[in-house]
């Protein structure tokens, strides 16, 4: 080897006095091994550090004795910061022990860069091209490389000799590039040769437009910006081929300079077509040369072959198209020739050979029927299609091939009737006979099936073994396995129809945790972190508790960037797990302000009466919030936030009221404190403790609040979590909306009701993508009750259940169908606390006077039943389990279903299509559910997946009878249609 | 070379130095690809006789260092291809081979100690060098030709070992046939790891 030959010559003489010294150091040191430590303490750059991460990993510990397995792994784990590069211990004799230093030295990481000097240029320029090019961080090495760039940046600015000298860590300012510049003097221009152009005057006419003058300052960047833009102005004017550049060279010295400037214009471009017309749109629209402005031999076959695949889609099987140049004198016209060819109609559709898959089920997948276009492309596709088909039941030989043959028929002015038969060849099936593992010691047989789709006895399908292959190879890799090799091999019968399957599995090593250290935190504890990844020394690393890690270090919102990485030192199958984090800061200010559109029901009060009224409100609206994170080194956190909108609320009842007063004002406004502690006492629960004030207008009621709430969450698994919750708090709905004729008892009784609920839920989800799911699901519970024994004024009981599912569906990845229900039920406990002497109700308490209107249910708009407003679902006060009052305001109702359903439709990856089915209806009491009584909705949308999420425009209509609640400000029927305009899905 | 050697002579310098009244306990001397060198690896290998190098040797450290960082090359390349591990027994017998080079019954134990290494990390040691030892003969063929290999070689460039303007027989000429076959594996090793070092990220620390 290298090391082992050949080098006595290099050592100098004096080597053997250091090797000596060597020798009696480690002799010395070996002296205070075992010796109890007395005193830790780290020197960075010559100074000493307070390191709190440093002193977290090192191994050695005051009071225990001095080992070297410890001093070794405390090197690897302090370098593993990526923070200091020879890390050395010292220790020193010190009465009763030994005494150790750790030496950092910090590696040298540019974080900011300093000009001085004579820059030519802004700091601001120059800044901005070392970070393109170099990041926002870089080592000391590339300094090197940067003063090169500089020099580069600086001649192409004007600056033909500039001294640039770059220093790191000026002044012990570590971190800092300090760079002195003297740019000089900038170029400026003695002539301007100009190739290409003949005209004198249209020379002087560019010299002029590029601001090119003698005497002018040269600068190389915003000529080249100038002559871009030039360039892009002669394309636009159908020269396709122009080329503008400039080259410099210098006149004399330093100081002046010859800009040549070579301007290649090319000739015009015109685009024609000749021969057959092409149907089916603007042809023009499928040329690109225009649309690009060049011009390019590649690019004109492109835009041949996109037309004759125009005509193609049509059913000119045939079609061919031709491109030609012509000259004359400066202009150069490209002419497209369309030969369209015969238009080819399918006359049948017939399928043969088939035997084990039906003919209407082939023929399905073919997507061709009698009297269409015939379009070859869409017919290979059934083909594909139909050999998809067969190879998923095992036919993996499978062929299927199209016939066609000229049909008589055609209308004998070009149009060709033909008939398509597709040949199917099933071949053998072939059945799995057996499927084995080979080389699979740390995982069973039965641990590695229960991770394939294939069985014995199930068809073979060669790209699902491929899959198996994969999802053997991320069981080992998921279980540290990190050097795991997979293969599949197939062997077949002779006849084809069995298949022996065997997965050969190279295990390699299993890498086990080593430690787990936490670099960068400076207000979050390590302990912080630790508690809440999976990865834990000894464990497994695998590469979904990596993923894990980082999805829970992100959840926590308190880090701005989170780093993952393994450091391996010592045995080759422990790993350090570094977690490198960068905290946010803790201190969040957040503002802002808009505008709110949306539909709203009002009261509107007119000359002698007043009535619901749906109108279209624009509201501005701002809120302000202040948070602080990482509270006492935990993650836990405190916000303010706060919100207030200016708008309209109800007109007062009384039409003399409502003529002198204003409803303009800030009527709506929210405030809110929140404490959050995740994994309190370390027991799992995450803990919300919340005070509230807040005022909003509902239809039907305005609603003060305020008060506090303190809910548990945990997290029982990955799609399992379970809350419980008190809240307690003062409802003021004492308004003059509500209809005394037909309102609740409870809401004249009590229009201050203080409320005191304990409550429970239980989710499930599994879906794929809580914002946009294409798979998977939700069902919960969720149960409130709230009970005089616990403070408050009225009791009840409320149960809401809800559960929602969304499918891919098969074969047709763009198509995703959702549907859901939800069902909430309440009950009023028939007893009440006297809220003052006197109180009528307290003397009749086996009355049901209902919910106060805050705790009902309510239904309708953007996502519950979407072919009404929001919260005008219901039936007639007047019918039996109805809830909208005689004027039209929804009183809420002590029942509540909605179903819905809906197809989703991905047309880009952006935009989507949505056609909906809904149904529901809010009734007054439990007694009145009545599922005959539903009322239905119906509808479609578009959808943007904006960044924020999806933005949803949906028009609902109204199925079935509709009642005299009035239209928008018009007494009569309810609208047919409801427009919506929301951002996230609906359900 | 040369100034590799220069620069270990001054990190050795350091190690000895340190602050007047401390004593150097280790320091971290390189990192191969994110696997950490230290100045007690170094003292393992020489003390334990892991290399070919002797304690007492002129740039005995340098030349062990750079030992090391070779072999952590090799050893990174040993993993990627999943070369086996040795079986038990022979690393056993290993151990007892290095066990037997200490004199007295504590002086295993205590340069252990004093290096730092449990005996599960030696044995890991061991392991790592039978499959360093195991892929190189993979890739290069073994360190001793073979009697075919020398003949071979030998018929293909006899003019080459000749003494006196006459071609020497294959047996006079076997030792200087064995050298140079000896001599090209070697040279193919050193290119290939400095190939290796070429793409690895290595960085040595020697201020």
């Amino acid at each position: 080897m290298r090391s082992d030959v050949g080098r006595a010559g290099l050592v100098p003489a004096a080597c053997l006095g250091l090797l000596a010294a060597v020798g009696q150091a480690s002799a010395q040191s070996a002296d205070l091994l075992g010796r109890r430590v007395v005193a830790i303490d780290f020197l960075s750059d010559g100074r000493p550090a307070n390191d709190a991460v440093a002193a977290e990993l090192v191994e050695t510990r005051v009071g225990e004795p001095l080992a070297m397995r410890q001093v070794r792994e405390s090197l690897t784990h302090l370098y593993s910061t990526g923070r200091y590069g020879g890390v050395r211990v010292e220790a020193v004799a010190r009465p009763g022990g030994v005494a150790l230093r750790y030496v950092l030295p910090p590696l040298d990481v540019i974080e900011r860069v300093r000009f001085r000097g004579q820059l030519g240029v802004s700091a601001d320029d120059l800044e901005l091209t070392i970070r393109q090019t170099f990041g926002a961080e870089f080592g000391s090495e590339a300094v090197d490389p940067l003063v090169g760039m500089l020099r580069g940046y600086l001649r192409r600015r004007g600056f033909l000799r500039p001294a640039i000298e770059a220093h790191v860590a000026p002044d012990g300012a570590r971190g800092e590039l300090l760079i002195d510049i003297d740019a000089g003097a900038r170029a400026v221009i003695e002539r301007v040769p100009i190739s290409g152009v003949s005209s004198p005057t249209r020379n002087r006419r560019l010299l002029d437009r590029l601001q090119l003058r003698r005497g002018n300052s040269y600068d190389g960047a915003e000529l080249d910006q100038r002559l871009s833009e030039y360039e892009a102005e002669l394309r636009g004017d159908g020269y396709y081929e122009a080329r503008v550049s400039h080259d410099v060279e210098e006149h004399d010295g330093v100081r002046r300079v010859n800009v040549l400037l070579s301007v290649r214009r090319g000739p015009r471009v015109t685009v024609a077509f000749a021969g057959d017309e092409v149907p089916g749109g603007d042809v023009a629209e499928l040329v690109t040369i225009e649309r690009e402005a060049t011009l390019n031999e590649d690019l004109l076959e492109d835009d041949g072959r996109r037309i004759a695949a125009h005509l193609q889609r049509l059913g000119y099987r045939d079609a061919r198209v031709t491109h030609a140049r012509s000259i004359a004198g400066d202009e150069l016209s490209i002419v497209f020739t369309v030969a369209r060819g015969p238009l080819y109609r399918v006359a049948d559709v017939t399928i043969r050979g088939n035997e084990t898959v039906d003919s209407p089920t082939l023929r399905s997948l073919v997507g061709a029927a009698a009297g269409e276009p015939l379009v070859l492309a869409e017919i290979g596709r059934g083909l594909d299609a139909i050999i998809e088909h067969y190879h998923r039941l095992g036919f993996a030989t499978a062929n299927a091939e199209a016939v066609y043959a000229v049909a008589g028929g055609g209308d004998g002015a070009g149009t060709v009737d033909v008939a398509c038969a597709i040949e199917v060849s099933e071949g053998e099936r072939t059945i799995v006979r057996s499927v084995r593992f080979e080389g699979a010691t740390a995982r069973g047989p039965a641990a590695l099936e229960a991770s394939i789709q294939a069985r014995s006895g199930s068809p073979y399908y060669g790209p699902q073994v491929e899959t198996d292959r994969t999802a053997i190879l991320t069981s080992y890799l998921n279980e540290g396995y990190q050097q795991a090799r997979v293969t599949a091999e197939r062997v077949f019968s002779d006849d084809l129809r069995e298949v022996d399957l065997i997965f050969r599995v190279r295990e390699g090593t299993q890498v086990l945790v080593d430690h787990v250290l936490v670099v960068g935190n400076r207000r979050v504890t390590a302990e912080t972190v630790r508690r809440e990844i999976p990865i834990a020394p000894g464990m497994p690393l695998g590469l979904d508790e990596i993923a894990e890690t980082r999805r829970r270090l992100n959840a926590l919102g308190i880090f701005r960037r989170i780093d993952v990485r393994e450091f391996s030192h010592g045995p080759r199958e422990r790993r350090d797990v570094i977690i490198d984090v960068e905290e946010a800061p803790a201190t969040r200010v957040a503002y802002g302000g808009g505008l709110e559109g949306s539909q709203r029901l009002r009261r509107r009060t007119g000359a002698t009466s007043s009535r619901a009224v749906e109108d279209i409100e624009l509201a501005p609206r701002g809120f302000f919030e202040i948070g602080r994170r990482n509270l006492f080194g935990g993650n836990r956190s405190l916000d303010f936030f706060t919100r207030a909108s200016f708008r309209r609320k109800n007109d007062p009842v009384d039409p003399e009221l409502a003529r002198r007063t204003t409803t303009l004002g800030f009527n709506e406004y929210r405030v809110l404190g929140t404490y959050r502690e995740p994994r309190t006492f370390g027991l799992g629960w995450d803990v919300l403790v919340q005070g509230f004030v807040e005022k909003a207008i509902r239809p039907g009621f305005d609603l003060s609040s305020q008060g506090g709430i303190a809910q548990f969450t945990r997290q029982i698994s990955p799609a399992f979590r379970t809350t419980a919750g008190y809240r307690f708090g003062m409802n003021d709905t004492s308004n003059e909306v509500l209809s005394r004729e037909d309102g609740d008892i409870v809401d004249r009784l009590f229009p201050d009701v203080r409320l005191s609920t304990v409550s429970f839920g239980l989710v499930r989800d599994t879906r794929d993508d809580p914002f946009d799911p294409m798979r998977g699901g939700t069902l919960g519970i969720d149960g409130e009750m709230a009970m005089r024994a616990i403070g408050s004024q009225v009791g009840f009981g409320k149960a809401f259940l809800q559960g929602f599912l969304y499918r891919a569906i098969a074969g047709m990845s763009r198509l995703v169908l959702a549907a859901g229900g939800r069902l909430g039920l309440a009950w009023k406990f028939p007893h009440y606390e006297a809220s003052a002497p006197g109180d009528p109700l307290a003397e009749r308490p086996l009355i049901d006077p209902g919910l106060p209107i805050s705790e009902r249910f309510f239904a309708g708009g953007d996502t519950s039943v979407r072919g009404f407003a929001y919260d005008r679902l219901g039936r007639p006060f007047d019918q039996e389990g109805g809830t909208i009052d005689q004027t039209g305001f929804p009183r809420g109702g002590h029942a509540l279903i909605v179903l819905n359903s809906e197809l989703r439709v991905r047309l880009t990856p952006t935009i989507g299509l949505v056609a909906f089915l809904d149904a529901g209806n809010v009734y007054h009491r439990v007694r009145h559910v009545d599922l005959r009584q539903l009322r239905g909705g119906a509808g479609f949308g578009v959808r943007y997946a904006s960044p924020i999420g999806p933005i949803r425009v949906e028009l609902g209509f109204k199925l079935g009878e509709r009642h005299e609640f009035g239209c928008g400000d018009q007494p009569g029927l309810e609208c047919l249609t409801q427009l919506h305009f929301s951002i996230g899905q609906a359900f | 070379m040369r100034s590799r050697g220069a620069r270990l002579l001054a990190v050795l310098g350091l190690l000895v130095a340190g602050p007047a009244e401390g004593q150097v306990l280790d320091r971290i001397l390189a990192v191969v690809a994110g696997h950490v060198i230290t100045a007690s690896d170094v003292e393992a290998f020489l003390g334990l006789g892991l290399t070919r190098v002797a304690p007492g040797a002129a740039d005995a450290e340098e030349r062990v260092l750079e030992h090391l960082i070779d072999r952590r090359l090799v050893l990174d390349e040993a993993d990627r291809l999943l070369t086996a591990d040795p079986p038990p027994a022979r690393i056993e017998t290993a151990l007892e081979e290095v066990a037997a080079r200490f004199s007295g019954p504590d002086a295993f134990p205590s340069f252990l100690a004093r290096t730092g290494l449990a005996l599960d990390d030696l044995r890991q040691i061991l392991r790592d060098e039978a499959r360093r030892e195991s892929y190189l003969r993979a890739r290069f063929g073994p360190p001793e030709p073979t009697d075919d290999d020398l003949r071979a070689y030998y018929e293909q460039r006899s003019g080459e070992f000749a003494e006196d303007g006459r071609p020497n027989g294959f047996e006079a000429a076997r030792e200087a046939v064995r050298q140079r076959l000896l001599a090209i594996r070697e040279a193919e090793i050193e290119d290939w790891i400095a190939d290796l070092a070429r793409r690895a990220p290595i960085a040595r620390f020697d201020r």
